[in-house]
């Protein structure tokens, strides 16, 4: 096992090693855990498949090819094509690309905003901790989805447009989750021993707190991912989200739905069905992720 | 405009004296100021329970005018059942709750009157070790992360921090190789072990121990209360010992005082209050003491009832409605402590009737 490095840059399968040995436990707690395997498999696939969409696709995903319009899935077009003859393969790929980017980008906002209120509210109580929860008592009156259309409306379509609102509506459910998680906290032992150390508020919250709570928040995150990706899908099946040429999940369930009836179920069935296994891969992630992160299972 | 202190106000007279005091020229009147490393003078903390728009609010009488000091390398018992404000007292020492009214002074300096900044630095001198070592330790630290997490607030430069921590490792009887484990990993005793490391990081003056042996097994314990007594040794520590396990109390401490309901009802030498209690409660605290000998019949003071509640706490001597020896005025006026020899002060009319 003694391995002598010599002083150069560490090769990859170096860097690999060291972290596989950093995190055996972990992975081998996954290994213990098929579903949740399954669960990460997924979302590795599917993040895969974002990062190498120009690679991956066969066509390009905005191509007309009016010859070859409604095209059922074939050995040319495993997907079969739209109405406009453009390979559904290639744009659910790209949809791929574009609805991770969404998903990904609502939830680090909204996580990043809501675990900074929560723990703030959490920790300093009074009339501070009074203000922001019931700002987001007001967010959270109205049904997310109503509102993430009203300011959807107000705001104009596009990529930014999701991602602001997808954050906007989800920022109260971590805010909440990092407070009740602070506010058990607070009273530990090793805060008030923190405070005898002299160390400051803001210290406390960044180094003490928010890493012991955050194991949660982290479930969380896996969690809003599905929910994200079902807003992201779920405004632009509405025509509020991302405009038609561009390939998204949602927009591309919408622009098949004139076609089910009529047998061209190809159109709708595979955009709908990926987002499903992604949705279904987050989930199963999150359920597992708990005992993975939990530091008292460790030995 | 700068504001010239009063000359006879008490904070100038002690700071005066600590002043002095550090003149090494003179040890005469080193000798005869002596000012205390701790006192609490009148501390008062009432915790709110239920704000009423209309009459007084409810609360909580969790520390009375609390009077006591320490003095340097001296141990101070604080004991009483639970509930009667012990570590409510303790913490109010420290600043962790904010208390009502009253002072705390530290080398002669009341922590309850400074800033931010400065409190950070007064509070690095005085230590804490609560009761529950597992819940003391960060369980996302390991023991090298606590420490050097400790150190670093000590401000020790990082070349070092490690050795310093391998220092401490060592002064509680820890292994190095225990540097890299996490809370969990440890016994109990162990992690109060860690913990106590880490409040000697600082090199305080005074350690607050909130039942330190409470959370763990008896062999461990006796463990940790040798290794206490050796580290105040070394070190000159006072220590504040806050328990109810008075067995222990009667080994560790040079002086004891005695709560019941957030007031000190009894103060004195440890030998005092063992040999002669002067107080009710503190005589039927002492009964209550198992005593390793089958043969020797026990007096069977136990007291009837549970500790009334603080939130309403009874009139006149708050311990009347559970006396054994009650009488009249006892639910009318409040005794005060009074002096009797050796420092030794008791709040009971029954005493301050005879002494008088």
């Amino acid at each position: 096992m003694d391995q002598v490095y010599p002083l150069k840059r560490p090769s990859i399968w170096h860097v690999i090693k060291v972290f596989m040995r950093r995190y055996d436990f972990e992975i081998y707690l996954l290994r213990r855990n098929p579903v949740t395997l399954l669960g990460l498999g997924i979302i590795v696939l599917v993040t895969l498949i974002a990062i190498f969409a120009p690679i991956l696709a066969p066509y390009d995903p905005l191509a007309l090819t009016s010859a070859d319009r409604l095209m059922g899935p074939s050995a040319v077009h495993w997907m079969g094509t739209d109405d406009y003859g453009r390979d559904i393969l290639s744009r659910v790929i790209y949809a791929t690309r574009l609805d991770m980017v969404i998903a990904t980008s609502a939830v680090s906002m909204a996580m990043f905003i809501g675990v900074i209120l929560g723990a703030v509210a959490g920790f300093f109580g009074g009339i501070i901790g009074e203000v922001i929860m019931r700002i987001l008592d007001v967010i959270q009156a109205f049904p997310a989805f109503i509102l993430a259309m009203a300011l959807a409306v107000s705001l104009g379509s596009g990529k930014m447009t999701i991602i602001y609102v997808v954050a906007f509506i989800m920022v109260p459910i971590f805010a909440r989750l990092m407070r009740s998680e602070i506010l058990s906290a607070r009273g530990r032992g090793y805060i008030e021993a923190a405070h005898c150390m002299g160390a400051s508020e803001m210290e406390i919250i960044f180094k003490q707190l928010i890493p012991n709570c955050i194991t949660p928040i982290l479930v969380q995150f896996a969690l809003s991912m599905s929910y994200a990706i079902l807003d992201a899908a779920a405004l632009s099946f509405i025509g509020l989200g991302i405009r038609p040429p561009e390939a998204e999940w949602g927009s591309m369930v919408n622009a098949g739905v004139g076609y089910i009836t009529s047998g061209q179920l190809w159109l709708s069935v595979f955009p709908g069905l990926v987002m499903a296994i992604a949705i279904l891969g987050f989930n199963l992630l999150a359920d597992g992720m708990r005992d993975v992160l939990d530091p008292k299972l460790r030995s | 405009m700068q504001t010239i202190p009063d000359k006879n106000s008490p904070d100038q007279i002690r700071n005066d004296a600590l002043f002095l005091g550090k003149i090494p020229s003179s040890p005469h009147i080193e000798e005869s100021i002596s000012v205390p490393l701790l006192e609490i003078r009148d501390l008062t903390i009432h915790f709110i329970v239920h704000r009423r728009v209309t009459g007084p609010n409810v609360v909580v009488h969790a520390a009375d005018k609390v009077s006591l000091f320490v003095k340097r390398g001296e141990t101070l018992g604080l004991v009483g059942e639970s509930g009667s404000g012990k570590t409510t007292v303790g913490r109010g020492a420290l600043r962790l709750i904010e208390p009502t009214s009253g002072e705390v002074f530290l080398n002669g300096q009341n922590i309850l009157k400074v800033h931010t900044r400065k409190l950070r630095d007064m509070r690095r001198k005085m230590q804490m070790v609560f009761q529950d070592p597992a819940d003391s330790l960060n369980p996302r630290f390991t023991c090298r992360q606590t420490l050097v997490d400790a150190l670093s607030h000590a401000c020790y430069g990082s070349q070092d921090i490690l050795r310093k921590a391998l220092d401490l490792l060592e002064s509680v009887g820890l292994n190095p190789s225990d540097l890299d484990k996490y809370p969990h990993q440890f016994s109990g005793g162990q992690q109060q072990r860690i913990a106590i490391a880490r409040a000697l990081a600082f090199t305080p003056e005074l350690l607050i121990l909130d039942e330190p042996t409470a959370s763990l097994d008896v062999s461990v314990k006796t463990q940790v209360t040798q290794l206490l007594r050796e580290l105040q040794k070394k070190f000159n520590l006072s220590f504040i010992l806050i328990s109810h396990d008075l067995s222990n109390v009667k080994y560790m401490t040079n002086r004891v005082a005695v709560m019941y309901l957030g007031q000190i009802i009894e103060i004195g030498n440890t030998s005092d209050i063992f040999s002669k209690p002067m107080h009710p409660y503190t005589r039927v605290l002492i009964d209550s003491v198992p005593v390793p000998d089958p043969d020797q019949k026990r007096k069977r003071a136990s007291l009837i009832g549970e500790i009334p509640s603080a939130t309403e706490p009874p009139a006149g001597c708050r311990f009347h409605t559970r006396c054994p020896i009650r009488f009249e005025i006892c639910d009318q006026k409040e005794p005060h402590l009074a002096k009797l020899a050796n420092g030794h002060m008791v709040a009971c009319h029954l005493v301050n009737s005879s002494s008088e």
